[in-house]
């Protein structure tokens, strides 16, 4: 499958965006950043105002980039960078307009300072210049996204006024096709929703638990991709709103068996890579070896709530071991091959992150994990084909709290240089203002049942 | 273990807020405050359980050994009700006891070890504080009910300033509480760049946590 760095008729500069506004009638255009925490924030501009901002964007005030999901400041999150960089600005990637009809554009943006530079807590800046160091490393990489929700009869006012609890899902549990006509009617909007937003799918299907969707993205270049995944899970509660339903990206809800996850699948390829290969070329191994390496640590980031962590450990749900095999859809990283295109592909299947987790920042962590492999030419462990559901929790343990990924990540040494120590020192304070509200906030909150202030905080999340 | 003592204060690996404050509490009691002795000399367990939220630590007390757990424990053999985020303020209400009156006034006494007054709470507190470079120096401190101000940090300019009634300041520099969540009440405010106020409260809150700098 080939998928475009960008869309054929994406405009690259001034006079192409004019144009290319002027082509689709275009009088509002929405700038869309991407928040630590995975939530798009943005402008609804008027034509003349983007045209006027080309260069820098609007401004986006940096409290807002420094608040938690339900607006309040993380007080404790290092502040020194707004020193150099002044007040943050959202860039247009014009690479990424995107025409969603009725005269209204999508652009995506990265926040930069004042002169220009991306300021350290942005992700999508932080993903794209990651993704810029793979070519010094001749690592081809692609990736796809598969998106994990759950659909409810109810309105989300009327899920909010239920508390998120109690609500009916579309379809019962379990992957059969027999379930499929009670997901027909989001289905036929979904598409509709999915055209609308210029989001390259492949494939949706039913999950494991009642009225749960997998949506399947298209390969697309790491910064593209994640940007469609922020675009799909629009697309998918617009879809859900056709038919006055709901969808939830919450990790665990209520009456999950197994939970939300969100599956980011690596099309590792290398020029240089033999086309018989039967084995993973040296450096897909580093990789692997790299991404295990930094797992606990960016656990903190692929698992960022504490809701995320009751996941983890399910029999058949979120991945509890650090280990990876072939086919092993219960190993941290599944590998696969596809030698169909001529050239040898490796697709590596991370299973570990959240429904909850910012696409960006999580797809950057395991960038950044692949290259520490990289670099450092770290062999993995022998691959497993034990399954890991079954496994005893010491077993190559992956943390089971939000307390002990943070620790991971305060005391990694291999992450932070790549993602910047900026970003995570950011990322380590805003998880323990997480976790301090959760205690603060709820009722026995260690006690085994997902809190109302998990459900108000995070079913309307991501 | 507190250091300079022979007192071991050990909390569970996934620790709640409310028990790493209490165990940083009593290891400041043992360590800094001259409460050792008598921390060796306790044993029993006894709870502490905040009125107004879901705040609750087990402390068992076995000869020099602590463990601080979450929640009351089954076994507790004195319980004692009380906001300890607020025990310095002068209209707190008398604490509520169940059990063992003795342990329940010893461990108390450790427990509240507070400082008497907010000078005194500082002597620990700012050291702590500037032993954390990124923490703005020097700072100015004024008690809006006594009119009382201090400055912490080298002889220049201060660059940042505090201002709050003397048992908000004093709970703050004891450890009772850290700089966001007073700041988030309105307990305590502070004049100085949105850059300063994160890092000291960064500092504040890892302190209250019992983490070093």
């Amino acid at each position: 499958m080939t998928v475009p760095n960008r869309p054929a008729s994406a405009p690259t500069d001034e006079q192409t965006t004019m144009e290319w506004l002027d082509q689709h009638a275009v009088h509002t255009v929405r700038t869309i950043g991407v928040h630590l925490d995975g939530t798009p924030v943005g402008h609804n501009l008027h034509r003349a105002a983007f045209e006027h901002a080309l260069s820098l964007g609007p401004i986006m005030p940096a409290e807002t980039l420094l608040t938690d999901v339900e607006g309040e400041p993380w007080l404790e999150a290092p502040r020194g960078w707004l020193e150099t960089a002044g007040a943050p600005r959202q860039r247009p990637d014009l690479s990424s307009l995107t025409a969603l009809g009725d005269g209204v554009a999508r652009c995506m943006v990265d926040h930069v300072g004042a002169d220009g530079t991306p300021i350290p807590i942005c992700p999508r800046a932080r993903l794209a210049a990651l993704t810029e160091t793979l070519e010094e490393h001749d690592v081809a990489l692609q990736v796809h996204f598969t998106l994990e929700g759950v659909i409810h009869r109810e309105s989300p006012a009327e899920a909010r006024t239920k508390g998120h609890r109690g609500l009916t899902p579309v379809g019962t549990a379990g992957p059969s096709f027999r379930h499929d006509h009670q997901h027909r009617s989001v289905l036929t909007g979904l598409a509709h929703q999915l055209e609308a937003q210029d989001v390259a799918w492949q494939d949706w299907h039913s999950g494991s638990d009642a009225g749960q969707i997998r949506l399947v993205l298209a390969p697309a270049p790491p910064v593209r991709a994640a940007d469609q995944a922020i675009a799909a899970r629009e697309a998918l509660r617009a879809a859900a709103a056709t038919m006055s339903a709901s969808m939830s990206f919450l990790a665990t809800g209520p009456d999950a068996k197994v939970g939300n996850g969100t599956e980011i699948t690596m099309h590792l390829g290398s020029q240089h890579q033999p086309t018989d290969s039967t084995t993973p070329h040296p450096k897909v191994m580093w990789w692997i070896g790299g991404l295990l390496a930094t797992a606990p640590a960016a656990s903190a980031i692929t698992n960022p709530t504490v809701n995320a962590y009751r996941r983890v450990g399910r029999f058949a749900g979120a991945p509890a071991h650090c280990i990876w095999g072939r086919h092993n859809r219960s190993a941290l990283l599944d590998i696969d091959s596809d030698h169909r295109s001529g050239i040898s592909v490796t697709q590596l299947t991370h299973r570990g992150c959240s429904s909850d987790a910012n696409p960006h920042l999580a797809l950057a962590a395991l960038i950044a994990g692949g290259l520490v492999g990289l670099v450092e030419n770290l062999d993995p462990p022998a691959p497993s084909d034990a399954t890991s559901w079954t496994q005893p929790v010491d077993h190559a343990p992956l943390p089971r709290t939000l307390v002990g990924a943070r620790l991971a990540l305060a005391e990694d040494k291999l992450l932070r240089p790549l993602l910047g120590a900026q970003l995570v020192e950011t990322w380590l304070a805003a998880r323990r203002h997480e976790w301090l509200h959760f205690h603060r906030s709820s009722e026995r909150p260690e006690v085994g049942t997902i809190t109302d202030w998990e459900l108000k905080r995070y079913a309307e999340l991501g | 273990m507190a250091m300079g003592t022979n007192i071991l204060v050990t909390t569970e690996d996934d620790a709640t807020p409310f028990v790493l404050m209490v165990a940083a509490l009593l290891r400041r009691a043992a360590d800094a405050r001259g409460w050792a002795k008598t921390v060796a000399g306790l044993e029993g367990v006894y709870s502490y359980r905040s009125p107004n939220n879901n705040g609750a630590a087990t402390i068992r007390f076995a000869k020099g050994q602590v463990r601080v757990e979450r929640g009351v424990s089954r076994d507790t053999e004195t319980v004692v009700i009380n906001d300890l985020n607020r025990i310095l303020d002068p209209n707190t209400r008398k604490p509520q006891v169940k059990g063992s009156r003795r342990l329940s006034v010893t461990a108390g006494k450790v427990l509240e070890s507070a400082a008497d007054t907010w000078q005194e709470g500082a002597e620990l507190f700012w050291p702590a504080m500037f032993a954390d470079p990124d923490v703005p120096r020097p700072v100015l401190v004024t008690a809006t009910d006594t009119q009382e101000s201090d400055s912490f940090g080298p002889n220049e300019p201060a660059v940042l300033e505090l201002r709050g009634p003397s048992y908000r300041l004093a709970a703050l520099f004891t450890g009772l509480t850290w700089l966001g969540a007073e700041l988030r009440q309105g307990d305590i405010g502070v004049i100085g760049s949105a850059t300063a106020v994160a890092a000291l409260s960064h500092r504040s809150l890892a302190w209250t946590l019992g983490e070093q700098a």
